[in-house]
């Protein structure tokens, strides 16, 4: 299940040939109800402006600021579904993004140490992110979202004994 | 070595120079005096004698922080136990750091002003952790300090050394060959940094002065000014004046000169004595006229090899030079590695073969972005264009329209300047990048260094496939932007077999 394909040198593995899994399923209620707050909030704040400002510009600032809450609100709830991941034997591979696709990879050699975060209401329905961290500053972790808490810990598990097994080839080696 | 250094036993508990009580006096009135700079200066202007308890309390602050400092120092020790550097700190509450010895990315000593009147060295030693666990050793003497930074260095060696020595035969021949004449030095002279000084860091001076200005003029609002009234009207009244055009030509090149020659002033100082020797794999430069500074660097954990060269240093086959090592995570501002200020080819293309064990690359069968990155910035630039002739439409001001298209011409030029000199290589296990538009940078990224890569595409590429590739490595992100799809997804399949394969440690 988790082998790279056989090497050889003209043929190497290609990333954009494996198949990726995609999130639990209840990962959408954790979308929708981001989408909630993020929409009952920019409406709040129209509505706070609306009855406070008394002149007829206002509206220029209420509703660009209406329909940005709406877009941010409606675009998690589209992209969602285009987020994937995939383990290697070698690395991991987390895929997104609607309009600008992304596919970020890591070498599992590579990676400082992985943790397990959970939200309230992801705690509430079982759901954990798994978050991997390299040695490279700015925006370098690679965390997957929406993998069921046992998910989770059996990936972390699996990626603790990968890197202590590849770091002691890599020293072995030297 | 180690017999060489039986005049220092690191192995037992080392205070600080006795000496450096003096820094600690220096530390605390620089402290305190810059803490109550702003309440003195008001003071002074504004010619109102408080009362005595103000000095009182001033001298309570003095004596309490030199009384802290004081602890710190009697309760700081050093010493090397079984390859880890151990530092004891604190009084009430302890603590221990230790630090095994083959993780130390950098060992620098520096030298400010007060160290160089009392003659005396901060050891700095950096490690791949964030910067809470950096090291700073501050007061030893200069002797002391370089059998520290050997032996600090040394060990990690020892362990190099005897890897190598499995490879050694195969190697061998070819070693031969390659450093039949390496340059172990390199030395800049006067002559040199003075060049050196009148071509660097244009933008960067005038950015910094800039910034500069703005709080020496907000500092004067603070002072002199009323709320309501601004320095700012009284600086745009003085302009409106009838000598705007002689004035305006004066301030234009003064500000030049200015750049120039604060610029020469900024290297010279920072740079004065500048040497730079490989040893056994490390690399150790020395420089500095009011402020000295040692850097230790290990060839092996370079991350990144950078050099900068515009149009008058190419002129004068001078390069700048950056080694870029592991930088951290807090502050940005300290970015670890060193910079060459002055290499010519030979010395440059010296450096990286002892560096890397191989030649600089030829660039001239390099990739370059899709000719589409032109369009689009274009596009982008009309923009602003756009915008500004409608406004001055409305505004009844389109005789000033003239203006904008000699500055949308020379925008242009620099967009196309830009794309130019873009160029990207894969090859040897480099990613080199050279880019810039009037300072132009040459990157060269040893793949063994990349910890993550993102490859991505929009929506708007896909009919072109067009992409880009990010590298993240400890040293920074190096983008390729606008790159023909299909070879970006083989590069970054080659990458990760590399990296996967070699198992190398990337420190």
């Amino acid at each position: 299940m988790f082998e790279n394909n056989t090497v050889e040198i003209d043929h190497i593995p290609q990333y954009q040939e494996i198949e990726f899994s995609n999130l639990n399923n209840n990962y959408k209620k954790i979308v929708v109800l981001n989408s909630l707050i993020t929409l009952l909030l920019g409406v709040g704040i129209c509505a706070v402006l609306f009855f406070l400002i008394d002149e007829m510009e206002k509206l220029y600032v209420i509703i660009p600021l209406f329909l940005i809450s709406v877009l941010l609100a409606v675009f998690p709830l589209l992209s969602y579904k285009k987020k994937k991941y995939a383990f290697r034997k070698h690395d991991v591979l987390f895929k997104k993004g609607l309009i600008f696709k992304a596919t970020h990879i890591s070498p599992y050699i590579r990676l400082q140490h992985v943790v397990i975060k959970q939200g309230w209401y992801a705690k509430k329905i079982g759901l954990a992110t798994l978050v991997m961290y390299t040695a490279a500053n700015n925006f370098s972790d690679i965390s997957i979202p929406g993998l069921t808490l046992e998910d989770a810990e059996r990936w972390k598990s699996y990626l603790m004994n990968r890197i202590q097994e590849l770091n002691d080839e890599s020293e072995e080696q030297l | 070595m180690m017999n060489q250094k039986n005049n220092y036993n690191f192995s037992e508990l080392n205070k600080l120079d006795r000496k450096a009580l003096f820094l600690v006096l220096g530390t605390t009135l620089w402290t305190v005096a810059r803490a109550i700079w702003p309440i003195l200066a008001i003071i002074i202007v504004k010619r109102e004698m408080k009362s005595w308890y103000l000095f009182a309390v001033i001298g309570v602050v003095t004596i309490l922080t030199f009384a802290t400092k004081l602890i710190n120092f009697f309760y700081f020790s050093y010493q090397i136990v079984d390859n880890e550097l151990i530092i004891k700190k604190g009084w009430l509450s302890k603590s221990t750091t230790a630090v095994k010895l083959d993780k130390i990315h950098e060992v620098n000593l520096n030298q400010k002003f007060i160290h160089k009147l009392i003659g005396l060295y901060v050891v700095n030693v950096d490690t791949a952790g964030s910067s809470k666990t950096e090291i700073e050793i501050n007061g030893i003497d200069f002797k002391k300090a370089l059998a520290l930074k050997d032996l600090l260095t040394t060990a990690e060696q020892d362990i190099v050394v005897s890897n190598e020595i499995v490879n050694d035969n195969i190697k061998f021949q070819h070693q031969n060959q390659s450093h039949e004449n390496p340059i172990p030095k390199i030395k800049i002279s006067l002559i040199s940094l003075i060049k050196i000084g009148l071509t660097r860091n244009y933008l960067q001076t005038f950015g910094l002065m800039i910034a500069f200005s703005f709080q020496i003029i907000d500092q004067f609002q603070d002072f002199f000014y009323e709320d309501d009234a601004s320095v700012y009207d009284d600086i745009f009244e003085a302009s409106y004046n009838q000598y705007l055009g002689l004035v305006g030509v004066v301030l234009f090149f003064g500000l030049i000169l200015f750049v120039v020659v604060f610029n020469l002033v900024r290297t010279l100082i920072t740079y004065f004595n500048y040497q730079i020797n490989l040893k056994d794999k490390h690399l150790t430069a020395s420089y500095g006229l009011t402020d000295s500074h040692i850097i230790s660097v290990p060839a092996n954990k370079v991350q990144m090899f950078q050099f900068q060269q515009n149009y008058f240093q190419k002129l004068m086959d001078l390069f700048e030079i950056k080694i870029k090592q592991v930088e951290s995570n807090e502050d940005n501002k300290k970015k670890k590695g060193l910079i060459i200020p002055g290499a010519n080819y030979l010395e440059l293309s010296n450096l990286f073969n002892v560096i890397f064990d191989k030649g600089l690359i030829d660039l001239k069968a390099g990739l370059k972005p899709h000719i589409r990155v032109l369009v689009i910035k274009s596009l982008i630039l009309c923009v602003p264009v756009i915008v500004s002739l409608t406004i001055m439409y409305f505004t009844d001001s389109l005789h000033f329209s003239w203006i904008i298209l000699p500055l949308f011409a020379l925008v242009f030029l620099l967009i196309f300047l830009g794309y130019k000199n873009e160029k990207m290589v894969f090859k040897d296990d480099f990613i080199v990048l050279k880019s810039g538009i009037w300072d132009i940078n040459t990157t060269y990224l040893p793949i063994d260094k990349i910890q993550k890569v993102s490859i991505s595409q929009s929506y708007f590429q896909e009919k072109n496939q067009i992409g880009s590739l990010n590298l993240y490595t400890a040293a920074g992100i190096v983008t390729l932007y606008y790159y023909d799809f299909n070879i970006l997804q083989k590069l970054t399949n080659e990458i990760l077999y590399k990296i996967e394969k070699n198992k190398y440690s990337w420190m």
